[in-house]
């Protein structure tokens, strides 16, 4: 684990969306800090300084504001659309041995030899909800997938977290799994040629109680002779 | 006709504006490579299938494809030469609706270049304009 980036942030003076938009318009994040007793904060950064920080997976930045420094984690980071800009980021204030929960990127390593027998990989998580010490929060946690062949999974119980972390995410939960990529898509096939329905009414709602109700336009049925 | 919903509560709907941007679906949930709608508009299920069709003849055997839109609201049509009036038409297709930054379909297992291929097939049959999105370990898309 790298050391902890520092961010230069500017208090805000003018709250409100309005003022948000136009800092965004220069390039500059709106965002806020909280916790520890104190009151939040609104702060401003520089897009080009937190981008940079939160591509490369860091958790906890020295938060330097005022000519104070505190050690702060990101809660929440708010992107647009296209997850191409960032609108607004949370930071709560921790202290060092402080236990924190935090969400941490999985990365799976090598080479599946099963995706050369035909096998195709599968991953389930890119992210472990993990407790730990503020300043022992790993950037990513790696999974090495060198060994697995057709049908091999990896779960989640199957990882060993770094020391003094302890992952939160359900034991069940699959981290990769190698598929038989031919019995897949003779499913796939098998379920869109399942899917197709000839008739272009679906089933209304309460038919089944009322099936008079099926075409409003339909002229009503002749009385059967007696 | 390939998908439509297998229940419905109303048979008719209204057609409405398609207002704002993807608040969800709008990133790579399942696969390596996405194909990402960057503006408004409806995909009708014949379209979907067409597009389904396309994709599994490119990457068959090889890869996964997700289709990650549903045809959920029905359009209307009147009959050729028909007055007008007489009341809402019947129901002529289904449509998919689509927001700027929904993602229509993923791909897994194949490379980049098969996937930019494979989707630039796609984007001629769509009504809507489309970008490859790529996942990346972060929410910072490429």
């Amino acid at each position: 684990m790298a050391a902890d980036p520092t961010l230069l942030a500017e208090p805000r003076t003018r709250p409100g969306s309005a003022e948000s938009r136009r800092l965004r318009a220069k390039g500059i994040v709106p965002g806020v800090v909280y916790g520890h007793g104190e009151g939040s904060v609104g702060i401003a950064v520089p897009a080009t300084e937190l981008r940079p920080i939160l591509v490369t997976g860091h958790q906890v930045v020295d938060l330097k504001l005022d000519g104070n420094v505190q050690k702060s984690i990101f809660k929440e980071v708010q992107y647009d659309t296209f997850g191409q800009h960032i609108l607004h980021f949370d930071l709560q204030r921790v202290s060092a041995d402080e236990k924190v929960e935090t969400d941490v990127r999985v990365v799976l390593t090598g080479v599946a030899p099963g995706t050369d027998q035909g096998g195709l990989l599968q991953q389930g998580l890119g992210e472990l909800h993990i407790s730990c010490s503020a300043v022992s929060i790993p950037d990513r946690i790696e999974v090495s997938i060198s060994e697995m062949q057709v049908d091999d999974e990896i779960r989640v119980a199957d990882i060993t977290p770094p020391d003094g972390v302890t992952i939160l995410t359900d034991e069940h939960e699959m981290i990769a799994h190698v598929v038989d990529a031919a019995a897949l898509a003779a499913r796939q096939e098998a379920a869109s040629e399942a899917s197709v329905v000839d008739s272009l009414e679906p089933e209304r709602v309460g038919d089944a109680d009322a099936p008079a109700a099926e075409d409003d336009d339909a002229p009503a049925e002749a009385p059967e002779e007696d | 006709m390939a998908l439509m919903p297998k229940r419905v509560k109303h048979r008719k709907q209204q057609r409405g504006r398609i207002k704002g941007e993807a608040q969800r679906g709008n990133t790579i949930a399942y696969g390596d490579f996405g194909l990402q709608a960057t503006e408004a508009g409806y995909v009708t299920a014949r379209t979907i299938e067409a597009s389904r069709i396309a994709i599994m003849q490119y990457i068959r055997g090889e890869g996964k494809l997700y289709i990650r839109i549903f045809p959920h609201k029905p359009v209307t049509a009147r009959p050729l030469e028909t007055r007008m009036g007489k009341g809402k038409g019947d129901p002529d297709h289904w449509v998919a609706v689509v927001r700027p930054g929904t993602v229509l379909f993923e791909v897994l297992g194949v490379s980049k270049d098969a996937a930019k291929d494979c989707f630039a097939r796609v984007a001629y049959k769509l009504p809507v304009k489309v970008r490859l999105l790529e996942k990346t370990p972060g929410p910072l898309q490429s």
